[in-house]
C-alpha cells in the first residue's frame, strides 16, 4: 500500500489531494484548500503546503509520516498584474460648480441670481435677483426669519445652506424658492458672482444644469462660454440638485491626457493608440500571432503603466526589468470617478479610463527548492516536481462525470486565464492569457468608486439583496426572503451581499441594480472575452466549433454567474461547457492536485 | 384621541422640551408628519411599543425626560431600533430622522463619532 499527496500551488490558493494505492487500485482519501502564502513558486509557499497537508491528513486520521510521496505541480511560469489609467480629466481651476445628491433638498425648480451671504442681506439692491448662502452658524429659524423680514422689492430667488435643514427652512418661508443643502465648504462660494441653482423633483434629476444650453440660458452665456460649460453639464447629469457659478476667468476644461500608444512586438509589429479603445487594441493584438514583448510609448500613461508592471514583475521573479517580457495583455474600456479639483461638495466626474491586465512569462519557477524544503520539514523522503500544471489539470478535469476526449479545460484564476486541450491522441496544447479575477475586482472597484478593494472583491463573489424592511429582503433576482427574527437595524435600507446566512453591508449609497450591472459587465468584459480568446488558441484549426467538451476549473469557476455566462456563450458553437466536478465530488477545485495523484498511478504501472 | 393622520407617533412623559423639538425637526426635515401626545408614566419600552402600534405609519417614539426610544410596529419590545439618553442636537435630530427614514425605507443615519459641534450640546 502507498499513500500519495498531490499539491497544487496557485496564485491565491494551495490545494492538496491525498490518495491511497492498494493492489493497483486507487482510492481518494481527503483533500484540503488553504490560501497560498507568499508569491507562487517561492519558498514562502511551504507554510501553506504544510498547513493544507496537515488538514487533509488529519481529516482521515493520518499523519505526515504515513505519506510515501508528495507530488508538486510545475506551476505555470506566468504572473499577471493589473493597472488602470484614466485618459480624460476635468479640471476646474476656480470653484465654479456644486452638484450633489443631498438626501432632502427643498423646493423645486431653477433660478439664477447674484450670490449674497446671509449676513450681507442689508447690501441687497432692490429688484435685483439674488441667491443667498447661509452657513450652519445660523439656525433654520433665524434664516427663515431674516428672509421673511425682507421688503418685497428684494428678490431672493434661491438659497444654499451648509446644514441639512432645507426642508425645515422651506416650511417656514413665506415665498417658495429652490433650496440646496449639505454644502460643506460654503465659505468658498464666491460672493458677488452670478450663479444658477436647480432642485429637481423627487425621483428626478436636474434638467437645466445638466444641459449646456440650459446653463447658457440661466447664466446668459455666449457660444464659446457654453462650450466651456459642457464638462460641467456632463458632471451634473443624474444629480438631484446643483449650482453652477459663473466665474469670469474661471477655467473649466476637459483635458485629453496624452494616453500614448502601445506597440506589439510580434509578427507585424503594430502600434495602436490607446484612445482608440479596448476593441481596437485587442483586434491588433489578435493579428500579431506569437508576441515576444509589449511596450508602451515612453512618457505617456500607458508607457508608465507597462513599465510599472515590468518593475513589479522583475521584483517578484528576480529577473532584471530589462529582461522581463510582457507576452499578453487584455485591455478593457471602463469609466472611473475622478474627484474634480475645485468642486465644493466633493463632486466626482466619470472619466474615460482603460484597465489593463498584463502577463509576464517568467523563468522556470524554483520549484526544486520548495521540494527540498518540504522534504526536510515533513520527513517524507520522496518529494517530486511532477508534471506541467495544465497537463495535470486536464487529467484531473477528466474525472468530471460526463466528459470524453477531446476535452478542453479552462482554468480561470486570479491573474491569468489558461486553457489546455487534450486531443484524441492524447496530445496536449495549452495557452496562458492575461486577465482574470483580479482585473474584474479592479473594474468593479473603479466603476463603483469603492473605497475598499475588499468590498469590490465581495461584490464579485456574492449575490445582492436590498433590506426593504426589518423582516424581509428583496433579492437581485426579484424574489423576496422573509425572516422570523427582526434584522439588525443598521442593515435597514442598505444593499447587502449574501454570504450564505451572513449579510455584508455595502456602505456606499449605490442602487442594487447599478451594482449588479457593473458586476456582470465587468465579468463579461474579462471572462467571456478571455475564455473565447484562450479556447480559440487551443482549438483545432483555431475554430471553436471544433471543440466538444470544455470543463471549467479553478477559483473563478466557483463563481455564481461566470459559468452560466460561458455556457450560454459557448452553446452558440455547440460546445458542451460547464463547471467541472472533479472526482464527482470536489466541484471545480482540486483538479491539479487530483491530476498529480492520478499521474502517480500511471508512473507506477 | 383617535386620529387617522399618517404620522410618526411620539408619546411623551415629562419630556425635555429641547430634545423633543429637535426630534421633531429631524422628522420634519425628512418630510414626514408627526404627532406629539402626552402619555401617563409607565415603562418606556412599552410606551414606545404602544406609540408604534398607534401610528398609522407604524413608527413610534417614547420620550421620558431625555431618554428617547424609537421602535417600529412588530418589533419585539426588548429590541427597539434605538434607546438613548439624548445629549446633543445631532443625536436628537438623528432619532427623529430615523423614525421617518424607517417609513421611507431609507438607510438609517448613524451618529458621527467625532467632530460634533460642541456649541450644539445641551449640557
Amino acid at each position: 500500500m502507498k499513500r500519495i499527496a498531490g499539491v497544487d500551488i496557485g496564485n491565491s490558493t494551495t490545494e492538496v489531494c491525498i490518495g491511497q494505492v492498494e493492489n493497483g487500485k486507487l482510492t481518494f482519501l481527503a483533500s484540503a484548500t488553504r490560501p497560498t502564502t507568499g508569491t507562487k513558486g517561492t519558498l514562502a509557499n511551504v507554510h501553506a503546503i504544510k498547513a493544507a497537508l496537515h488538514e487533509a491528513l488529519e481529516s482521515c486520521g493520518l499523519a505526515e509520516s504515513d505519506l510515501h510521496t508528495i507530488r508538486l505541480n510545475e506551476a505555470a511560469p506566468v504572473i499577471g498584474d493589473t493597472a488602470m489609467e484614466t485618459i480624460t480629466e476635468t479640471i476646474i481651476t476656480e470653484s465654479s460648480m456644486i452638484g450633489h445628491n443631498p438626501s432632502t433638498p427643498a423646493g423645486v425648480g431653477q433660478a439664477a441670481g447674484e450670490l449674497l451671504a446671509l449676513d450681507h442681506l442689508d447690501r441687497a439692491q432692490p429688484d435685483h435677483p439674488y441667491i443667498v448662502t447661509a452657513s450652519s452658524a445660523f439656525s433654520f429659524e433665524e434664516i427663515a426669519k431674516k428672509l421673511n423680514g425682507l421688503p418685497a422689492s428684494v428678490q431672493i430667488r434661491g438659497l444654499i445652506l451648509q446644514a441639512d435643514e432645507a426642508v425645515l427652512v422651506e416650511n417656514r418661508l413665506n415665498r417658495k424658492i429652490p433650496i440646496l443643502d449639505e454644502v460643506k465648504r460654503i465659505g468658498e462660494i464666491p460672493e458677488g458672482k452670478r450663479a444658477a441653482i436647480e432642485v429637481a423633483l423627487p425621483g428626478q434629476s436636474v434638467r437645466m444644469l445638466s444641459n449646456p444650453y440650459g446653463i447658457a440660458t440661466l447664466l446668459g452665456l455666449g457660444p464659446e462660454e457654453t462650450r466651456q460649460a459642457t464638462p460641467i453639464a456632463k458632471s451634473l447629469i443624474g444629480k438631484r440638485s446643483a449650482v453652477v457659478i459663473k466665474t469670469p476667468h474661471g477655467n473649466v476644461r476637459e483635458n485629453i491626457l496624452p494616453a500614448g500608444s502601445v506597440t506589439f512586438h510580434g509578427q507585424a509589429g503594430q502600434t495602436v493608440e490607446i484612445d482608440r479603445g479596448a476593441q481596437a487594441i485587442m483586434e491588433a493584438l489578435g493579428r500579431e500571432g506569437e508576441i515576444r514583448d509589449i511596450t508602451g510609448e515612453p512618457g505617456t500613461n500607458i508607457g508608465s503603466m507597462l513599465e510599472r508592471i515590468r518593475r513589479n514583475m522583475s521584483q517578484v521573479s528576480e529577473v532584471p526589468a530589462s529582461e522581463v517580457r510582457i507576452t499578453d495583455l487584455l485591455a478593457v474600456d471602463t469609466l472611473a470617478p475622478v474627484a474634480i479639483s475645485g468642486a465644493l461638495a466633493g463632486e466626482t466626474c466619470m472619466e474615460k479610463a482603460v484597465g489593463i491586465a498584463a502577463m509576464v512569462r517568467t523563468q522556470k519557477l524554483p520549484m526544486q527548492q520548495i521540494a527540498q524544503r518540504l522534504r526536510e520539514e515533513t520527513g517524507v523522503s520522496e518529494v517530486k516536481v511532477a508534471g506541467v500544471e495544465a497537463v495535470m489539470a486536464s487529467i484531473g478535469a477528466m474525472t468530471t462525470p460526463g466528459t470524453a476526449l477531446p476535452v478542453a479545460i479552462l482554468d480561470m484564476g486570479g491573474g491569468s486565464t489558461d486553457a489546455a486541450l487534450i486531443s484524441d491522441e492524447g496530445k496536449i496544447f495549452m495557452t496562458h492569457r492575461a486577465g482574470a479575477g483580479e482585473l474584474v475586482t479592479m473594474l468593479i472597484r473603479t466603476e463603483l468608486g469603492l473605497k475598499e478593494r475588499n468590498t469590490a472583491e465581495q461584490i464579485k463573489k456574492y449575490p445582492l439583496a436590498k433590506v426593504e424592511s426589518l423582516y424581509h429582503l428583496r433579492l437581485e433576482s426579484g424574489e423576496m426572503r422573509f425572516f422570523d427574527e427582526s434584522l439588525d437595524p443598521r442593515l435597514f435600507g442598505h444593499v447587502v451581499l449574501l454570504d450564505g446566512e451572513k449579510m455584508i453591508r455595502i456602505d456606499e449609497d449605490i442602487p442594487m441594480e447599478k451594482i449588479a450591472q457593473v458586476r456582470q459587465e465587468a465579468k463579461r468584459k474579462v471572462f467571456v472575452v478571455n475564455a473565447l480568446r484562450a479556447l480559440k488558441t487551443v482549438a483545432p484549426g483555431k475554430d471553436l466549433r471544433n471543440l466538444s467538451y470544455v470543463v471549467l476549473v479553478g477559483g473563478s469557476a466557483e463563481d455564481f454567474e461566470i459559468p452560466g455566462m460561458l455556457t450560454e456563450e459557448l452553446s452558440a458553437f455547440r460546445v458542451v461547457c460547464g463547471r467541472g466536478n472533479i472526482r464527482g465530488v470536489e466541484g471545480p477545485r482540486n483538479a491539479v492536485a487530483t491530476g498529480l495523484v492520478l499521474s502517480a498511478m500511471g508512473e507506477m504501472a | 384621541m383617535i386620529t387617522t393622520r399618517p404620522a410618526v407617533r411620539i408619546y411623551t412623559c415629562q419630556p425635555d422640551l429641547e430634545v423633543l423639538s429637535h426630534i421633531c425637526e429631524g422628522i420634519e426635515e425628512e418630510g414626514v408628519l408627526y404627532e406629539v401626545i402626552p402619555h401617563e408614566e409607565g415603562e418606556i419600552l412599552a410606551i414606545a411599543e404602544q406609540a408604534a402600534q398607534d401610528s398609522i405609519l407604524g413608527s413610534g417614539i417614547a420620550l421620558y425626560k431625555k431618554e428617547a426610544v424609537l421602535t417600529m410596529r412588530g418589533l419585539p419590545r426588548s429590541r427597539p431600533i434605538a434607546d438613548a439618553w439624548v445629549e446633543t442636537v445631532p443625536q436628537a435630530r438623528i432619532i427623529g430622522a430615523n423614525s421617518a427614514r424607517l417609513i421611507q425605507k431609507k438607510p438609517l443615519l448613524e451618529e458621527m463619532e467625532t467632530g460634533q459641534n460642541t456649541k450644539n450640546s445641551f449640557v
